[in-house]
């Protein structure tokens, strides 16, 4: 017994070697952020208004004096039961706790406007679930006084008496719709203070966590008839919701009528970040992708992946507490990017999506589509943009069918030439339990090397033997291994034809851009199998081995053990090619339109192989979208003719070897220049 | 406030204990079998056994109706009780589904030396040195629901004292006492904390070859909340029992650090009215969690500097 406290010193001491050590991904934003192409007064600045604020709401609160006493206007309660429901003694405690129930819920908001006749556009924020007694609707203040100071109304709504509360989504998303009714009363009544002051034809819902979901849940149910679920739940809402924003959304925790969500034609914002310790697979990327526009309004779509931001510092409240108050002791705090640092990006983005989608100032939507136009603006970290317009048409999405040969219209042939591999599969996502992002993308590898000889493997062999004890005696890391290289081999390389019926019905021009959406992977193939000799038959050669002389060839030096390497983080490259139906071709780098990383490995948790053991992978699989303008590559071929693109091919030549996994392949004439303005050159 | 909120049930339930000693007698009378006076654990014995309204597995022995969202796993539980005297307890807990169904089992064995005069043994004839060894076992199953947001639970239990004389003493009586008896409990969360009365050892009283053994038939009542408390984890556990002529109340206390998930340390203390005259009231333990192992401690302290010392072993 006397050894226990001995032990328990040991045990001490060897717990706190179990932490693992701080591990980032390259930083690049000196180079890839120093591109800024947006010449717009930077939307996270003040606006010339100045701010007012006012609270709104049903007078019952009995926690907060500013949702009893304070309120400016008072509004009626609703009954959320039908959507949101707790009993027992949870109801109870509640009641207690509030001094309501969900029967006579509030319509409580708090709100920051600017001075001034209006009218102005309304944006609503909603927050997500935390913890209820720990109030949540005050911690977007920072945006409410930047949006306001820019000439918008935004309102952060409480819907704290719903948190803790499960399948309760739906809920949320009525509410900010029945806080739409509210707005529209406030605009209406001549006595009040915003009479004729909001402008309801342009309304942006904003939410984050559960709230972005219902964000999107709110811009569904806008225009529909019935609730989904029950038809005895009638709506009759149809606002002019033009712009929805999801901050770290969830997906799919409501289903309406047991399927995700469907979105159409609204402006839509994601944001999300890598280390997000709350919802930590970036779902809110499925609502990205089930969004379509089908009405020829020059709407977009964009997410934005933010490296080393969390879920909670978007709010002033949850911070760095995305595991509860004790977060510190899973979560690794120290790989956040700053809390103020991670808000300047949302007021960034937010701000200027609400400007580009409500106050139409549209020179910010090249934001949307490339992060690099605005890399001034943001704080030093690694982004990734995903983007798309209503003018984006896919050739090929990988989704339709199981031939791997056939695009998402008829007469596209999809074809490879040399590639290890080649195979259509879901997007991952990382979390364990093989959920992914409900549509799927091609992979496609490829090696430009033969194997290596034996003279080469030898040469190599002691080259890296030489450098390793170089640098063990200089004290130095270990060098990068050397991999022993064969044989240069033709470049591999996909090509999606475009048929003739899509170039013409497409009206593709030189006004028309490509879009590529891709993602690079840490896999890389081995070298390419050597081709066979056509003049020996099958099965000769291995003849032939067995007629060899039994003589034993002298020993290969044994190689220096490899040592443990961290992935490579170099960006995968390629050249784009358009060919024409003449055979002229014009071509381009991938990177000069943007960036493809290596996956952003992300180290959420203080534990050493925590991640790994929680996750199936370290890294989220964001695809990168490239929008390349046809003039472009016009521009680089005179006999280029771009009315007549017969096939784009992505050749990969300018990585020896990689893996990328190929979401979107499509073309657009945008119907808004701006889609293509400010393009990094 | 919140400081306040705390103290205010913790001061009560300090405070009840000795109001409800104040009646009781100096010692418990004798009862047996031995093993059912023994603290089952390291955990329990550091926190003054006060465990009706305990967490994991070691409620089996104390208050099935607790093993409603008790953690699964397995304990192992090894004590060296006194010179000649040492303990072996092991438990697991096994989750169902309708009602939140929970079952657990749990096994403890008592081996020491008596002395035949005295019996029924009182614990401390684990501090003696006797003439004859013994073995003091039970065996215990039990299962529990969720009945209203009531925790009901109940468990049989099979307990048993042997003794063989040793071969110098002349007309020796052999101990050789079995019987079967069950608890009944009942618990729900109360003021943040969970509360909880268990009726413990209903049976008939066993007599056996003209030694008569009285089961210690008990209700317990207890109260118990963990929570954090700063960057610390605390936990309360209070508890009085009721046997006739006896009425012993207890509380521990324990205060835990955890710098990193899944490692923490614990110190416990804990005070009770000991059973017997020889028996100090105070205990102290101490545990080192690594992932999925526990590792506790805990010292009980006796009159005239002796001690008995008890390990736990807790996989989950």
């Amino acid at each position: 017994m006397r050894g226990f406290p001995v032990a328990l010193v040991v045990a001490a001491v060897a717990a706190a070697g179990c932490s693992q050590a701080l591990k980032f991904m390259k930083d690049d934003s000196a180079d890839i952020l120093s591109k800024q192409t947006i010449m717009a007064p930077n939307p996270a600045d003040r606006g010339p208004f100045s701010v007012k604020t006012l609270f709104y709401g049903s007078g019952t609160d009995k926690q907060r004096a500013e949702f009893r006493t304070g309120v400016t206007i008072k509004t009626k309660t609703v009954d959320v039961t039908p959507f949101a429901t707790v009993t027992g003694t949870a109801a109870k405690q509640r009641l207690k706790f509030f001094g309501f129930d969900l029967k006579k819920a509030p319509l409580n908001g708090r709100v920051w406007y600017p001075e001034g006749p209006g009218p102005f556009p309304l944006a609503l924020i909603v927050h997500g679930n935390h913890n209820y007694r720990e109030f949540s609707d005050p911690g977007y203040g920072y945006l409410g006084e930047l949006l306001a100071s820019r000439g918008f109304i935004m309102v952060s709504v409480d819907e704290n008496f719903i948190n803790g509360l499960s399948a309760e989504n739906d809920g949320r998303a009525w509410l900010l719709l029945k806080h739409l009714e509210v707005w529209k009363t406030f605009n209406e009544t001549a006595d009040g203070p915003f009479f004729g002051r909001v402008d309801m034809h342009n309304i942006a819902v904003m939410g984050h966590s559960r709230g972005g979901e219902a964000a999107a849940t709110a811009a569904a149910f806008n225009r529909l008839k019935y609730y989904p679920d029950d038809f005895k739940q009638e709506f009759t809402f149809n606002f002019a919701i033009k712009a929805v924003v999801a901050i770290a959304p969830v997906d799919g925790q409501y289903k309406p009528s047991s399927v995700f969500t469907p979105l159409e034609n609204v402006n839509y914002l994601i944001i999300h970040g890598s280390h997000d310790g709350d919802v930590s697979t970036a779902v809110g990327a499925r609502q990205y992708e089930r969004l379509q526009f089908t009405d020829g309004q020059p709407w977009f779509k964009s997410m934005v992946f933010m490296y080393r931001a969390n879920h909670g510092q978007w709010n002033t409240v949850w911070e760095n507490k995305d595991n509860g108050p004790r977060s510190g002791r899973s979560l690794d705090l120290r790989t956040l990017i700053d809390g103020e640092a991670q808000r300047q990006m949302g007021k960034v983005f937010i701000a200027g999506f609400l400007e580009a989608t409500l106050h139409q100032q549209r020179e910010y939507v090249p934001m949307f589509r490339d992060h690099r136009t605005v890399g001034s603006w943001l704080p030093k970290t690694l982004y990734t943009t995903k983007f798309q317009e209503n003018g984006f048409k896919s050739l090929a999405s990988f989704d339709r069918d199981v031939d791997l040969t056939t695009g998402s219209v008829p007469g596209v042939v999809l074809s490879g030439e040399h590639l290890s591999s080649w195979k259509e599969e879901a997007v991952p996502l990382r979390g364990r339990g093989g959920d992914n992002q409900n549509h799927n993308a091609v992979t496609l590898g490829w090696n430009n090397y033969f194997p290596a000889d034996d003279k080469v493997k030898d040469a190599a062999a002691v080259e890296n033997a030489r450098a390793m004890v170089d640098a063990r005696r200089a004290g130095t890391p270990a060098p990068p291994w050397k991999e022993a290289k064969g044989a240069p081999a033709p470049p591999a390389s996909f090509s999606v034809s475009v048929p003739e019926g899509v170039r013409t019905t497409w009206g593709v021009s030189d006004r028309s851009a490509l879009y590529l959406s891709l993602a690079a992977t840490n896999t890389t193939p081995g070298p390419r199998a050597l081709p066979k000799d056509p003049n020996k038959k099958d099965g000769a050669e291995d003849a032939a081995a067995v007629k060899k002389p039994a003589v034993k060839p002298p020993p290969r030096p044994k190689e220096p053990k490899k040592p443990k390497q961290e992935p490579d983080q170099t960006p995968l490259d390629l050249t784009v090619e358009l060919v024409d139906t003449a055979g002229h071709v014009a071509r381009l780098p991938l990177s000069q339109f943007g960036i493809a990383r290596r996956p952003l490995d992300t180290r959420l948790y203080r534990r050493a192989g925590r991640d790994a053991q929680r996750f199936s992978t370290i890294f989220e699989v964001i695809p990168q979208t490239f929008v390349m303008p046809i003039a472009d590559f016009a521009s680089t071929s005179s006999a280029f003719d771009p009315r007549q693109i017969a096939t784009i091919r992505l050749l990969f030549d300018r990585s020896d070897a990689g893996t990328i996994m190929l979401e979107h392949v499509g073309l657009s004439t945008p119907t808004d220049p701006a889609f293509l303005g400010a393009p990094v050159r | 406030m919140r400081v306040f909120r705390f103290a205010l049930p913790l001061a009560a339930a300090l405070g009840w204990m000795p109001l409800a000693a104040s009646t009781a007698f100096a010692q418990a009378p004798p009862t047996g079998p031995l093993v059912l006076h023994i603290p089952s654990s390291a955990r329990t014995a550091a926190l003054a056994n006060a465990w009706v309204a305990g967490r994991d597995q070691d409620v089996i022995f104390h208050n099935p109706a607790q093993l409603i969202g008790a953690r699964s796993g397995v304990d192992l539980s090894l004590a060296r009780l006194g010179p000649a005297s040492t303990m072996v307890s092991l438990g697991s807990i096994y989750t169902g589904g309708k009602w939140s169904a929970t079952f657990g089992w749990g096994a403890q064995l008592v081996g020491f030396n008596g002395d035949a005069a005295r019996y029924p043994y009182s614990p401390d004839v684990t501090q003696a040195e006797g003439h004859r060894s013994g073995t003091s076992a039970l065996f215990t199953v039990g299962g529990a629901i969720v009945v209203k947001g009531f925790r009901v639970g109940a468990a049989l239990k099979y307990v048993s004292d042997i003794a063989s004389p040793a071969p110098t003493v002349l007309l020796p009586v052999r101990i050789n006492q079995h019987m079967l008896l069950a608890d009944v409990g009942v618990a729900r969360n109360l003021f943040g904390g969970a509360a909880a009365l268990a009726f413990q050892n209903i049976g008939r009283h066993s007599r056996d070859g003209g030694v008569t053994l009285p089961v210690p038939r008990q209700l317990a009542l207890g109260w118990s909340m963990v929570r954090g408390a700063g960057p610390l984890d605390l936990g309360v556990f209070t508890q009085v029992a009721h046997r006739k002529g006896w009425t012993a109340p207890a509380a521990g206390v324990e205060l835990g650090y955890s710098w990193i998930e899944g490692y923490s340390v614990m110190f416990r203390g804990g005070v009770r009215r000991p059973e017997t005259d020889t028996e100090k009231p105070v205990s102290l333990g101490a545990a080192f969690t690594m992932d999925r192992l526990t590792v506790e401690y805990a010292l009980r302290l006796f009159d005239g500097g002796r001690s008995a010392n008890g390990v736990t072993l807790r996989w989950r």
